[in-house]
């Protein structure tokens, strides 16, 4: 079928095409499904994931409240939806708690609501389907807001999960392009040719259009780790906070080389043409200046108490990071670095963080609300 | 057939233009990039790092600062369960894991002077029959447990705003089997099969979302990390 792929088609042996070797049409029909395979499930895994315990990311109130934030990469402009798992149990007995998903991709939105009503361990999904804007957006904003019921019930979330659906076969038909509406090359579709399904050789124009999709599908973003700060935490259930609604507001010093990604940069990673290779996003209040892997990050914003993303472009010194060469692939360990530095931007510049966000004063300027790294 | 694991330089355009017969090494070479892209650069990853309450292991919250600090406060026979999910890709088969965890609790096991932290996981499956993803009953792969046979840490710091913090992981190393245990086991990476009959069911389990089930027993996960496993033979 036209721009099929089946997962079980896509390894073309590389030595089927040598000198000596008959032209059989299998190679080239298994990549054809292989770039069709790559650019309808690439990236397709988790793209947003975090896990909270100890009654973290817990809602009393009766209003729905915006309570996390993070920011993840986008697959492409053909993946347009996005599935939301959610692990949740009230506290309580109620009918009226909810969970709300907004997902921002340049200037357009989408909303779903979820309903919460178990009191045991429980599971709610949702898919939010974006128009994607006319601009290029190579990222997308996901918020989090939960609503409890008063002295009925608390709700609160365990663990969330987020990713890009695949497309599934066939690709429908024409040019598809990956965060740039209007590229000089755009990503074309194998479909069912002559050359894919008899034994000859091929056109020229296979051979240009798969190069220009391999490079495409190269520059496809993949998300390394996603971190969000939980405020407006509030508990009716629990009135201590030491039992409840004491949840982590800022990256702090005990983050350092605690939280982790691993990114993956293959040999030849370096010479990679695309621009956008490893991207830091950093969510904070006013300016803060840190260390992390290797790269002084300065988040500079209009005013001391500006809440706002920032994006950076890491360079990475792989020598100097390759701890992790015994897992077969060169993943590389990301985090905060333990520098004196650190210690003294995440536990406040001039003093401790003692202001709770959403609240922004002089006591909680410098504090960073969430962190996300991806990469190609 | 190998899979590499380097982004190769894609051929010269010129070796497509007409006149050229296009096969032999520029196919061999576009192929190689193409097995790079989906069995490696598009393998599947979750980074779970999980929140723990800012309040410290001696009680209260340090100067009212709610940032990330120590764990600790692991009383004796403390346990806690966690579900994260997994939308594993279809060509996933071995996951790797790697936790974070704080272990030790504040005494030994009375009955044998032991201090006895473990930390089970095991992958389950979501379905979706038409009201929204249930866990089906039964596992995918029974599982693992870390305990201090396999050098899980018995204690831990409990004070100070730099907890103590270890890691532990699967390994990498692919069994020569697949997993048939009904019950935890040594640790090893954890198995995806293409199929597998769950409550009288035989569900599909690759490509799906799975549930990565989580148990802990004197000790406090703090981070979990899995990805497939990369092979570097397949055909």
């Amino acid at each position: 079928m036209s721009n099929a792929y089946l997962s079980t088609q896509i390894l073309a042996d590389p030595s089927a095409t040598v000198a000596g070797k008959e032209i059989i049409f299998t190679t080239p029909d298994r990549m054809a499904q292989s770039i069709n395979y790559s650019f309808a499930t690439g990236a397709c895994h988790n793209a947003l994931s975090q896990g909270f315990a100890d009654r973290v990311l817990i809602q009393g109130s009766t209003f729905m409240t915006e309570m996390a934030q993070w920011r993840i990469p986008l697959v492409s402009r053909e993946h347009t939806e996005l599935e939301v798992v959610l692990n949740y149990r009230l506290h309580g007995t109620s009918t009226a708690c909810n969970a709300k998903i907004v997902l921002d991709v340049g200037a357009n939105s989408a909303v779903t609501t979820m309903n919460l009503p178990t009191s045991t361990n429980g599971i709610v999904n949702d898919t939010l389907t974006i128009i994607m804007p006319s601009s290029t957006e190579r990222y997308a904003t996901v918020t989090l807001e939960l609503q409890g019921d008063g002295s009925a019930a608390d709700a609160e979330i365990f663990s969330i999960m987020a990713r890009w659906k695949r497309i599934s076969s066939p690709i429908p038909a024409g040019e598809k392009t990956l965060y740039n509406p209007n590229p000089t090359s755009k990503f074309r579709p194998f479909g069912t040719t002559i050359r894919t399904s008899a034994d000859r050789v091929l056109s020229s124009r296979f051979g240009y259009n798969m190069i220009d999709n391999i490079d495409i599908v190269r520059g496809r973003l993949r998300s390394y780790f996603t971190w969000s700060g939980v405020y407006s935490a509030l508990s009716n259930q629990y009135g201590s906070t030491d039992d409840a609604a004491a949840p982590c507001i800022y990256a702090g010093p005990g983050d350092i080389n605690r939280m982790v990604g691993y990114p993956l940069f293959p040999s030849g990673w370096e010479e990679l043409t695309q621009a956008h290779k490893l991207k830091l996003h950093v969510r904070a209040i006013g300016d803060v200046t840190f260390d992390f892997m290797g790269n002084e990050i300065v988040v500079d914003q209009a005013t001391s108490t500006t809440v706002g993303w920032s994006v950076f472009d890491l360079d990475i010194d792989q020598a100097n990071l390759s701890e992790l060469g015994d897992v077969n692939l060169p993943y590389y360990h990301s985090s905060f670095d333990f520098t004196s530095a650190n210690v003294t931007a995440l536990s406040g510049a001039s003093g401790v963080f003692t202001t709770k966000y959403p609240t922004v004063d002089a006591n909680n300027s410098g504090a960073i609300l969430g962190i996300s790294l991806m990469g190609v | 057939m190998l899979i590499q694991t380097a982004y190769n330089l894609l051929p010269n355009k010129s070796t497509c233009n007409n006149g050229q017969v296009l096969y032999g090494a520029a196919l061999s070479s576009m192929s190689m990039a193409l097995s790079q892209l989906s069995h490696v650069k598009f393998l599947g990853h979750a980074n779970y790092y999980v929140m723990r309450s800012s309040v410290i292991a001696n009680g209260g919250i340090p100067n009212n600062a709610r940032i990330g600090q120590s764990v600790g406060r692991i009383t004796k026979g403390y346990n806690e369960t966690h579900q994260f999910y997994y939308a594993s890709t279809k060509v996933s088969q071995w996951l790797c894991v790697l936790i974070g965890y704080e272990a030790g609790a504040t005494s030994a096991n009375s009955a044998t002077g032991a201090f006895d932290p473990r930390i089970d996981i095991s992958l389950g499956l979501l379905y979706d029959s038409g009201s929204g993803y249930a866990k089906v009953g039964g596992a995918v792969d029974y599982g693992i447990r870390f305990d201090p046979s396999d050098g899980l840490q018995t204690t831990s710091e409990v004070n100070g705003p730099l907890g103590t913090y270890y890691m532990a992981d699967s390994g990498i190393n692919i069994p020569s089997s697949v997993p048939t245990n009904t019950a935890v086991e040594t640790p090893r990476p954890l198995y995806i099969p293409a199929t597998k009959v769950l409550s009288s069911v035989n569900y599909t389990v690759r490509g799906e979302i799975l549930t990565i089930d989580v148990s802990c027993q004197d000790a406090k996960l703090r981070s979990l990390t899995v990805f497939d496993i990369y092979q570097s033979e397949l055909s």
